[in-house]
């Protein structure tokens, strides 16, 4: 009994111990995870955060999110800080059994329950954290204690730029991102090809055509004289396409990077534009240019016609006025919107996250009719759209930036404007960080046999050789039961019982006692590991592991029942031999 | 010829089977040798990686250390337009934006002035703002890359007028301390970091190790038993020509602890050889580095564990089936 017990416990605290290595070293995921092709770990993986705003928006995929893990000390305890996004951490309120979850990014932490038992955190406690390679300190105010049921009961969950700060990262880098609805395969199919992205631009000035990732950054550029073709070769990626002058910075187009792409944009600054206003003859159509120059539109076809040189217009309808850029063609429908429909929040900031204010927003219906146009002179400004495809459009000079939008999905819209590049002619040549999807069960061994040299089958093959010791264990203990009942054999031999019966009668009530000792010694082994809290004694990386249950008694019992036939083989062996 | 020999001479006959006794205790100990040595290999790796690495440039304790000058910082929280920050009063700003490599954009607050960190500006976007209904005016922005980017810096003065629950705690520069202190965090932390894992690591090795002796103990207990019930024709021989049981047991003795140290030798030869070879092996082959298990610290203290847990098992084993025969003579 003692040595079954002794078993269980082995096996439960081997189990243990092994399942949270592998959770540390898999990021706690059980979905297809990035990391960095070449990174030791999760924890010193570098994956840009672009790659997120670009996955996100790939129809295949239905989840996506960016983490950052740091490996850090609290108390002299080590756990894990994993930083994510304000949206994931606020749905986080969902598992929330202490505490409240603010809805902004600050310096506060989500502390999982494992480790809030683990390094006595409490709510309003103020915990100092430091990063592993950089002299940066973060105090943190343990916002709530969340109950997840997985791995992240043993980590502190902060929002994502805390966690960049902690883990010493960029702000454009994370760890890792997880991904839901494509398989690892296909993942590295879509991230580690080179498509061409080919631009036929009709543009009339000369300027630069640059490459913007999805946060912004400059990722590549080329001149340009007039209207010509440029080719690109970029990996996959939500890019946006840019003109530049001196004076003005354009977003033309958005294209999700997924295959070899074609496109065209339009950009004028130079020839005269046509600006079409869906009105009556009988309306008054008064169109003025900055300088307060009238200018006169001609009525055709059912709507009135303006030709005019690029710029901002203010055009007057009735008693409303609106501001229109016109930088190429543009249809104004005056009626396209009536205060119905869903209350959508732009806000505009600037590339430093700074806000921005006095803008001119725009917004296009699906087919390029400009429905409403307003000047706002905060940073913010409330509209109402029934439910549909808009694209927004934020005038800002010398900003022209523009977005698509999906009305009622997306309802609070943050517009971010570009950095003006000051030499485009110099964007440094990208070096993009090859990466690599794994499944959640891959991650593990991918850093075993990279950071440890240790494959899994080396793992398997020590974890048999343990349990072939636990079976000569229980082995010697079986066979010193029928060593010791050797006497009472020989008598049963000599009032006639044969090898059979002898076999039945005394191996199966054997073999009973072996099995209710394996299930005695899992309970036993369970009653032990909870009241110790070996849970939170035996971490890996501040990871620990509930008890195996299942695995132990399976294995306990295997082990029990291999030793039981093993010497029950012996005593067939010995009986054979005339000597029981 | 004592009895002692007789008893060791009929061992190495075969009368007393002690084979399984020796190579079992041995695996057993191997095991433990095996594994501390590979595991405390690649922690000594470990910490000669921590201390190459650079050393912690900004240490925080919430005691105020003797001998150096230390920034006292008191810390505290609140909420502004809906956002959590931190609130730092101290006396000398500007040194405490040198310790932590920070630029400030503006001048140093005075009375009812305020720095406010470059994280939260987009929350403060106007030049004055209240806590507690105390009103300050934003003398300057921090650029920070630590917690002063998300923090309102205060003088301490203007710290009395604001009602708030403050943690003390001090800062310092470690390079510029005459001595060490006790200290809370300090950073970089790749240090206690890796000194942590290697807390967790042993944790989890302790309790293994603690199985596996018992096992050791108990394998030993019962192997000697069987061998002793195996062997009874000699020892019922011994008693039946008179020999004392006092001096069979002095035998026992002998014979234990001469199979405990074998098995130790074993065990320890076992274990140190047999993993080098496990893990050359397995670099030839899986095309992986070579790690040298290490000869660690308490590899003494181990053999002696083993040692005594095997002696005792096998004397109590051997004493146990002796007596058995001895009443039944």
């Amino acid at each position: 009994m003692l040595t079954s017990y002794l078993l269980a416990q082995f096996i439960a605290i081997s189990l243990t111990s092994w399942e949270a290595l592998n959770v540390a070293l898999s990021a706690g995921t059980d979905q297809t995870l990035i990391m960095e092709e070449g990174a030791r770990s999760v924890f010193t993986s570098h994956v840009p955060l672009s790659l997120y705003e670009s996955l996100r928006r790939y129809p295949n995929i239905t989840a996506c999110e960016p983490f950052t893990l740091t490996p850090t000390s609290i108390q002299n305890k080590t756990v894990i800080i994993r930083g994510a996004s304000i949206e994931y951490l606020t749905a986080c309120s969902k598992r929330l059994i202490r505490g409240k979850i603010p809805n902004r990014e600050g310096p506060w932490a989500i502390a999982g329950i494992k480790a809030a038992k683990r390094l006595n955190l409490k709510v309003n406690d103020c915990v100092a954290v430091a990063s592993p390679l950089r002299p940066t300190i973060m105090y943190l105010k343990i916002a709530g204690i969340c109950a997840f049921g997985d791995p992240r009961d043993y980590e502190v969950l902060v929002p994502l730029p805390i966690g960049q700060k902690i883990a010493g990262l960029p702000e454009t880098v994370v760890s890792i991102i997880t991904v839901e609805g494509i398989d690892a395969k296909s993942l590295a199919n879509l991230l580690n090809q080179k498509m061409k992205l080919i631009i036929h631009c009709n543009i009339d000035v000369r300027g630069w055509i640059l490459i913007l990732d999805s946060l912004n950054m400059p990722v590549s550029s080329q001149m340009i004289e007039g209207p010509s073709t440029l080719n690109f070769t970029l990996p996959f990626g939500y890019y946006k396409v840019a003109y530049q002058s001196s004076s003005v910075l354009s977003i033309l187009t958005e294209v999700l990077l997924t295959s070899n792409t074609s496109i065209n944009v339009e950009f004028f600054l130079g020839s005269t534009r046509t600006l079409k206003v869906l009105a009556s003859k009988e309306d008054t159509v008064i169109l003025q240019n900055k300088t307060g120059s009238q200018i006169h539109g001609i009525w055709s076809n059912g709507s009135w016609i303006f030709l005019v040189k690029p710029g901002v217009y203010t055009l007057q309808i009735n008693d409303k006025s609106y501001e229109v850029p016109i930088f190429g063609n543009t249809t104004f429908d005056p009626k396209g919107l009536e205060n119905v429909g869903y209350k959508v929040t732009i806000k505009v900031v600037s590339w430093n996250g700074s806000e921005v204010s006095d803008f001119l927003l725009i917004v296009e219906d699906k087919e390029g009719n400009v429905v409403t146009t307003l000047r706002e002179l905060s940073h913010q400004v409330s509209i109402k759209l029934p439910e549909g495809p808009y694209h927004v459009r934020i005038y800002k000079s010398p900003y022209f930036v523009s977005t698509w939008i999906d009305v009622p999905k997306q309802t609070n819209i943050v517009i971010k404007l570009p950095k003006m590049i000051s030499n485009p002619e110099k964007i440094p040549y990208r070096i993009y960080t090859s990466l690599k999807p794994l499944m959640p069960e891959e991650a593990g061994s991918y850093t075993l046999q990279a950071f440890m040299s240790l494959t899994t089958s080396y793992i398997a093959a020590a974890i048999t050789f343990l349990l072939s010791l636990s079976v000569i264990a229980c082995f010697v203990v079986q066979r010193h039961f029928y060593l010791s009942i050797s006497d009472k054999i020989k008598i049963l031999q000599t009032i006639g019982f044969s090898r059979g019966k002898l076999i039945t009668n005394i191996g199966t009530a054997h073999l009973l006692l072996s099995l209710i000792s394996a299930i005695t010694s899992t309970i036993i082994a369970w009653a032990v590991f909870t009241l110790t809290k070996l849970d939170l004694i035996l971490t890996i990386m501040g990871y620990g592991a509930d008890f195996p249950a299942t695995k132990t008694l399976l294995l306990t019992t295997l082990s029990v029942f291999v030793s039981w036939l093993t010497s029950i083989l012996w005593l067939i062996k010995r009986i054979e031999e005339g000597k029981p | 010829m004592s009895f002692p020999l007789l008893v060791l001479s009929a061992t190495s006959r075969g009368e007393i089977k002690v084979k399984y006794l020796l190579i079992t205790a041995a695996i057993l100990l191997a095991l433990i040798i095996g594994m501390k040595g590979m595991i405390e290999a690649y922690m000594e790796n470990v910490q000669i990686i921590t201390k190459i690495s650079k050393g912690a440039e900004i240490e925080v304790s919430s005691s105020k250390p003797d001998s150096t000058e230390a920034i006292m910082v008191n810390i505290s929280y609140a909420k502004i337009h809906e956002t959590e920050v931190i609130i730092v009063s101290v006396d000398d700003v500007m040194s405490y934006l040198t310790l932590h490599k920070a630029t400030l954009r503006g001048s140093p607050p005075g009375h009812h002035e305020a720095l406010i960190g470059c994280n939260i500006r987009q929350y403060l976007p106007s030049d004055t703002f209240s806590i507690n209904n105390v009103t300050f005016n934003i003398s300057g922005i921090v650029i920070a890359n630590d917690y002063l980017s998300y923090s309102i810096i205060i003088s301490t003065n203007s710290a009395q007028l604001l009602a708030l629950n403050w943690i003390t705690v001090y800062e310092w520069n470690p390079s510029q301390a005459n001595d060490s202190h006790e200290i809370s965090v300090a950073a970089p932390s790749l240090p206690n970091i890796m000194n942590s894992i290697t807390i967790e690591v042993r944790n989890t090795l302790f309790f293994i190790s603690a199985i596996i002796y018992t096992m050791i103990c108990i394998t030993s207990f019962f192997l000697a038993n069987s061998a002793s019930l195996e062997s009874q024709y000699m020892f019922k021989v011994l008693i039946s020509i008179g020999t004392p049981l006092k001096r069979l047991i002095t035998s026992l003795i002998t014979l234990a602890t001469i199979l405990a140290i074998l098995s130790t030798i074993f065990g320890l030869a076992l274990g140190i050889f047999a993993s080098s070879l496990i893990s050359a092996t397995v670099s030839i082959f899986f095309k992986l580095p070579y790690i040298r298990p290490a000869i660690y610290d308490h590899l003494a203290f181990d053999a002696s564990l083993g040692f005594t847990m095997t002696f005792l098992g096998f004397l109590s084993g051997f004493l146990r089936g002796l007596m058995r025969v001895a009443s039944r003579v």
